[in-house]
């Protein structure tokens, strides 16, 4: 058998040899072929992840695990993760947004923990093409059919359009779960001579191959016929998720990993080597769905609601006895071994037999990188282009765009409050949740900004991560970690490759410096067809904890009356705005260099003011910059605003300038004193007043609020 | 002797065939003009053991009274075949 | 007071509907699998909860009204004792044929999740007696079939009889009817009782509306009030 055909290059093959000592059989092949793929062994991008800050006082579980988790305090854990599931919903929209959800869950549940939240990151094309809405109306079906069924509730999310994703649509799905401290479960903890069991779902044809269907570019006519994509059954998946939590509050289970790329060799491969073992697996004892299937289909088929469990011999009984209550199909399908050799065999046959490293201990591959020729036509920005003849219709422009308008229409179509611990839903900018318990909330932010990554990947990645943060800091939390989906082009190509390693730089280093640690995360790299490749796509959501969630700073608070407080800086960057773009059709421009000490400034004080509560309101400056943020506050808290400030630079920048630790706050008269205590060393200015029913500025415009929330609601 | 049941499941007609006017107006702006009406249903396949195709049908029948069909807003029909298999 | 709480496989309500009674009402709660044959501790009020019992397939509802605990339920209605449905659970009564019609999909076709706003139109029966006509509540919805359906003749009956509970209605006129179901409602139905007001079915989850630090309101805390009041007046069974 050709080792190409498995996706294996001369060299690759060779170091395999080397290691060997022979040839591999055909079945061999294709097992090492997999776990070898980009999207099983993260080859291009290992050595880069690993210069992410991992630890922290607050780290339960880094990298390396299902999800991570992070400490809540009081006994409670937070495992999060986000994943992308890109290529299968380009392929087939409601499927694969919905087996996203599904894949998700299953990892949350193979810490231990109770699936409590989903997030979904959309990255859509031209919001101009009827194909855009087609496929966004599929992909948002997709996840309300998963996600209620299950009853895990979606707390909020980002969608994004830009003609860059027509052929190469993203979506990344989030998921968090709460788990007992001391009842986390592990996938590196199985021992030689407990029990592999196969949990939930036949095994079928559906997705074989699928990681390394995902491991290279999507072909013009994928979406033309592809026999492999995955079907998910949120029913099964709803029963595996009690059945499994179950199983672990008995103590009845020693290790656990769920099926996703590579269903049970990755799954199989992966317990045994991390938990230092080896395994025999019994290829006649996995359940099939399908016919006649050949072994290799049936170690790399993708078949959903799946999990491994490892389980001692004399709690199999019990094991069997839950599984049957929740009518779940169950299968000792091996054993764990102490020889470190990864052994199939049929009946008797041995029909592989490989050194357990080769399928963990994949190699890396260090590609070439070189700075995109056109970066520095991205970075030119001419200010004269970006003149405002009317601030009032520029700004209803920009609520009323495709990325500025509601998402009504599509996170009502997503149950956001079953599990009864919502606080804060979709449509807040940060998201909410009680820990179970205890008077604690754990809040969530999820960012992206492509037009700034792709006009400077480590400048754009590095304001994503601040402004994910400074959600948290305003809100009144401290962040715990962070969790990131990596969308890039191929690696292969230089100038794609300089832009996911400084993204990953910039990601690396605003952490370090934030001191927020990255716990878990995941990379899909090849987002591209042959017309083009997708921006560069960092997209990260940050935990944050409260000890006390009546101190939680909301948005949309605002009472007639407030003073109305800009902190920060007046002018941020207008380089890749949402309003540059409006004027220029194209994103242009650096955004602003990243001020460590200035967002620390900004940290304590936003963290102060929420847990002293001298403000109603507040809101960081995100997308449109000032006048977007005021004009979102006021719809969004029913009361106008009368805006007095004069700009240090030019209107437009003061108006619609991005990025640094901005943010406006609504004050009550009798906190202001307070209020400006707080923020004394750091740059604040009292801007106006909330009153009447129009947001009006200066003798610059004045907008009726019921215009602008008509702009949001209905959109363009 | 085996049998192969095809059990047709329909909307009422007093009941707003939501789907199906849904599948209707889309057909519509696709340009098939000369669309009358469109409905949407469901089939359920069935392979069960019975002396007779009569007997076949009557024990569909019951499953469609006990399970299948919700006769307030759906009515059925029941198509009765000799399997080969 | 004793309640059990139906469990069905694809139930994702029952642990909420837990916490908000066992915060509002003085109960025991009992959760009960749906094999079981019989409820155990002889429970005073029965709580069918929503989500998506047997994944949804087939119809909503439909499989569930073929579970053992049905007949044990039939009984339970049958001594007069509380029935209450919510989302799933209607749709599981409805089956089950414990309460007239059918909730067939939204005519939007979507799942819709937003809060709604209610009608109370009958305090005649067991759960709504401490409300007056005419109030209205904000429950949230989180339904994907949830049109209520009835042929013609047997609406009128219905409406006759007097047992539309809750209506969609406006938050601000507390005019109430079909303009104001999001789902497409047949006369803006959102929760109906038997004749005898034993057994009642709504959409709409006032256990959303429980918890006050919550985005789900607070109008919930008074329906489960209202309960325990009925109770009480009435002594237990």
């Amino acid at each position: 058998m050709d080792f190409h055909k498995v996706g294996l290059s001369d060299s690759e093959y060779k170091t395999i040899l080397e290691i060997l000592g022979r040839e591999p059989n055909a079945l061999e092949l294709e097992l090492i072929g997999v776990m070898w793929s980009e999207h099983c062994s993260y080859k291009s991008t290992r050595p880069l992840l690993k210069t992410y800050p991992q630890k922290g006082k607050h780290v339960v579980q880094g990298q390396g695990e299902n999800a991570g988790v992070v400490d809540l305090g009081e006994g409670w854990g937070l495992a999060f993760k986000v994943e992308s599931h890109n290529h299968p919903s380009a392929i087939a929209p409601f499927h694969g947004a919905a087996t996203g959800i599904g894949g998700i869950v299953r990892d949350i549940i193979a810490m231990g923990a109770r699936p409590a939240v989903s997030m979904d990151g959309l990255f859509f094309g031209d919001s101009n093409l009827q194909k855009t809405h087609t496929l966004a109306k599929e992909v948002v079906k997709g996840i309300g059919f998963y996600g209620n069924a299950v009853g895990v509730p979606v707390l909020g999310g980002k969608t994004f359009y830009s003609p860059a994703y027509n052929g190469n649509p993203l979506v990344n799905a989030f998921g968090a779960g709460f788990v007992r401290l001391n009842k986390i479960a592990s996938s590196q903890t199985a021992k030689p001579g407990e029990f592999a069991v196969l949990v939930g779902s036949k095994t079928g044809r559906d997705g074989i191959a699928g990681a390394s269907f995902a491991s290279r570019e999507l072909d013009e006519n994928d979406n033309a016929s592809n026999p492999n994509i995955q079907i998910g059954d949120p029913f099964e998946e709803k029963l595996l998720i009690e059945c499994c939590l179950d199983i672990l509050d008995k103590d009845l289970m020693t290790s656990m990993q769920d099926m996703g790329a590579a269903g049970i060799l990755s799954s199989s491969s992966e317990i045994a080597q991390k938990s230092g073992c080896g395994i025999d697996i019994q290829v006649l004892q996995i359940p099939l769905r399908d016919k006649g299937m050949e072994p290799w289909e049936i170690f790399l088929s993708e078949s959903q609601e799946r999990m491994l469990l490892i389980v001692k011999e004399e709690n199999l009984d019990d094991v069997f006895k839950i599984t049957k209550h929740y009518d779940l199909d169950c299968k000792t399908i091996g054993t764990l071994t102490d020889n470190r050799r990864y052994k199939v065999f049929k009946g008797d046959e041995l029909i592989a037999n490989l050194p357990i490293d080769i399928l963990g201990d994949t190699p890396v591959k260090f590609w070439p990188s070189e700075v995109p020729a056109d970066l520095s036509e991205r970075q030119a920005i001419d200010l004269s282009t970006l003149k405002t003849t009317s601030p009032a219709e520029d700004i209803l422009k920009l609520i009323a765009c495709a990325n500025g308008n509601s998402k009504h229409r599509i996170w009502e179509q997503y149950d956001s409050m079953v599990q009864l611990h919502t606080i804060m839903g979709p449509g807040s900018p940060v998201a909410a949740v009680e820990v179970p318990e205890t008077k604690r909330a754990c809040l969530l932010t999820m960012e992206a900004e492509p037009w700034k990554c792709f006009t400077d990947p480590y400048l754009g990645a590095s304001e994503t991560m601040a402004l994910s943060l400074r959600g948290l800091w305003l809100s009144g939390a401290d962040a715990l970690g962070m969790t990131n989906c990596l969308n890039f082009a191929s690696p292969e190509k230089s100038e794609r490759f300089y832009e996911l390693k400084e993204s990953i730089k910039g990601l690396a280093d605003t952490c370090r410096e934030l001191d927020c640690p990255v716990v878990s995360g995941n990379v899909s790299l090849y987002n591209e067809t042959v017309s083009a490749p997708i921006y560069p796509t960092p997209l990260v959501v940050t935990a944050g904890l409260i000890i006390n969630r009546d101190e939680i700073l909301k948005a949309g608070m605002t009472r007639s009356g407030d003073k109305i407080y800009l902190v920060g800086e007046n002018d941020g960057s207008l380089g890749a705005t949402r309003y540059q773009k409006m004027k220029n059709g194209k994103p242009l421009g650096k955004t602003v260099e990243p001020d460590y000490e200035n967002e620390k400034l900004f940290r304590e004080r936003a963290i102060k003011t929420a847990r002293e509560k001298t403000a109603n309101s507040g809101r960081v400056l995100a997308g449109g910059g000032l006048a977007v943020a005021l004009a979102n506050e006021a719809i969004s808290s029913g009361v106008g605003m009368n805006i007095s400030i004069k700009p240090q630079t030019t209107v437009e920048s003061l108006l619609f300038s991005e990025g640094g630790a901005r943010a406006i706050y609504s004050v009550p008269n009798n906190k202001i004193k307070e209020f400006e205590n707080t923020w004394n060393g750091f740059s604040f200015d009292c801007i106006g007043t909330a009153t009447g029913d129009s947001l009006s500025w200066d003798n610059l415009f004045t907008i009726p609020i019921s215009d602008i929330s008509k702009a949001f609601l209905e959109g363009e | 002797m085996i049998f192969k049941a095809e059990v047709h499941i329909m909307p009422r007609k007093t009941v707003l065939d939501t789907q199906g006017k849904a599948v209707e107006k889309t057909l519509i702006h696709l340009g098939y003009t000369s669309l009358k009406e469109a409905n949407v249903g469901k089939i359920v396949k069935i392979r069960l053991d019975a002396e007779s195709a009569d007997s076949a049908k009557k024990s569909v029948e019951s499953m469609c009274q006990d399970l299948l069909v919700n006769e307030l807003t759906e009515t059925f029909d029941i198509i009765i075949e000799a399997s080969c298999k | 007071m004793k309640t059990s709480i139906v469990v069905f496989p694809g139930s994702s309500c029952d642990r909420d509907i837990e916490r908000a009674i066992s915060e509002t009402l003085n109960t025991q709660v009992d959760m009960v699998w749906h094999e079981e044959t019989t409820f155990s501790n002889d429970p005073d009020l029965v709580i069918l909860p929503g989500g998506y019992s047997f994944g949804g397939y087939l119809r909503s509802g439909a499989m569930a009204a073929c579970s053992n605990i049905i007949e044990a339920i039939k009984t339970h209605a049958a001594k007069g004792k509380m029935i209450l449905g919510i989302a799933n659970g209607f749709q599981i009564l409805t089956e089950a044929q414990l309460l007239p019609g059918a909730l067939i999909p939204n005519t939007s076709l979507t799942f819709i999740c937003q809060k709604a706003y209610l009608r109370v139109e009958q305090t005649e029966n067991m759960f709504t007696s401490d409300y007056k006509i005419g109030d209205v509540v904000q429950f949230p919805i989180a339904h994907h079939e949830g049109l209520y359906f009835l042929p013609p003749s047997e609406l009128k009956e219905l409406e006759d009889a007097g047992q539309v509970v809750f209506r969609y209605a406006d938050p601000v006129t507390g005019e109430s009817g079909a303009e104001y179901a999001l789902e497409g409602s047949l006369n803006g139905i959102a929760g109906i009782c038997n004749k005898k007001g034993n057994i009642l079915g709504l959409m709409p989850h006032p256990e959303r509306a429980t918890f006050k630090h919550l985005n789900g309101g607070v109008d919930g805390i008074a329906f489960w009030k209202s309960i325990a009041k009925a109770f009480g007046e009435r002594g237990g069974f």
